[in-house]
């Protein structure tokens, strides 16, 4: 029994850490898109805006 | 009169919780959590009788005892059940269904696991014995009404020699018999359980959201780079375009 018991916490705490690093890369892959958006649009403000108001453009 | 045969030499062979009586009796009395009056069930024409407390110890221990006499044929399951243990359901299913990989089949017990008994021993145990169940029954006017009735049934000793097996109470039997100790162990194992899995389940969902926060940050950082880079390629590159065309 004292196997049977050990085996399982080894396999309850790899199920965890998959668990775990699951939800955290699932995490990363859903906001990655709208930050990389957002970091391509707060770039593209901070250059065209000083250009329109240079007359640059 | 039907044949009766003598049981093994000092017989009961496993020790426990039990009182015995006429070994030449075909009735076993097993009250599974109550605690009766055991000598006076066995006063009243039972080989043996006492609790059981474990669906794997325990178990093991009444059919030890069971199979070292042949002259018991019937097994009478009274009293109530242990909690969480479950063990006259667990004793019930084992005469019905056996063993499988070491597990009684069918079981709803916490731990069901035999570990002292060979196929051989559990072979004779459902050959020789024929289970009477009348669970949940503390009435002793009951019990000792199913006991005449069934030595009046007795068919005589079971055609072979004591089986003789050795139940081993150290190892994994100690957990059990830890677990055992206290009914309300199993409960609170349980609680705990379910605290744990909402633990988890808490743990995953802050993962999630901090994989969130670190996701859309290096998105905007690859945002401002990739931005930079189109900025300065257009920079490098209109003129020459514009004086190429």
């Amino acid at each position: 029994m004292t196997s049977i018991n050990r085996m399982m916490d080894a396999i309850r705490y790899k199920a965890q850490i998959l668990a775990r690093t699951t939800k955290l890369e699932s995490g990363i892959m859903g906001m990655g898109l709208l930050g990389f958006a957002v970091g391509l649009g707060v770039i593209m403000l901070c250059i065209l805006i000083p250009a329109l108001i240079l007359g640059a453009i | 009169m039907v044949e009766k045969k003598s049981p093994a030499s000092g017989w009961p062979i496993a020790q426990g919780d039990f009182h015995t009586g006429d070994a030449q009796s075909c009735v076993a009395v097993v009250t599974m959590g109550s605690h009766l009056d055991e000598q006076g069930i066995c006063d009243a024409g039972a080989a043996i009788a006492g609790s059981c407390k474990t669906e794997n110890l325990g178990i093991e221990k009444i059919i030890a005892n069971v199979i070292s006499n042949p002259n018991i044929r019937f097994i009478l399951c009274c009293g109530t059940e242990v909690k969480g243990h479950l063990s006259g359901q667990s004793f019930i299913a084992l005469h019905a269904g056996g063993v499988s990989g070491g597990k009684i089949v069918g079981a709803q017990g916490a731990i069901p696991f035999i570990e002292n008994l060979t196929d051989d021993a559990i072979k004779r145990f459902q050959d020789q014995i024929e289970m009477v169940n009348i669970m949940e029954s503390e009435d002793m006017g009951t019990i000792k009404a199913k006991i005449n009735e069934l030595k009046a049934k007795d068919p005589g000793a079971f055609p072979a020699e004591p089986m003789i097996v050795e139940v081993k109470e150290a190892g994994g039997a100690a957990e059990v018999a830890a677990a055992g100790a206290n009914p309300q162990f199993l409960e609170i194992e349980e609680r705990l359980n379910a605290i744990e899995e909402r633990i988890e389940f808490v743990d995953a969902e802050i993962a999630q959201r901090v994989g969130r926060k670190v996701g859309r940050d290096i998105g905007i950082l690859y945002g401002l780079v990739a931005g930079l880079i189109v900025f300065m390629m257009l920079l490098v590159l209109l003129p020459k375009l514009v004086g190429y065309l």
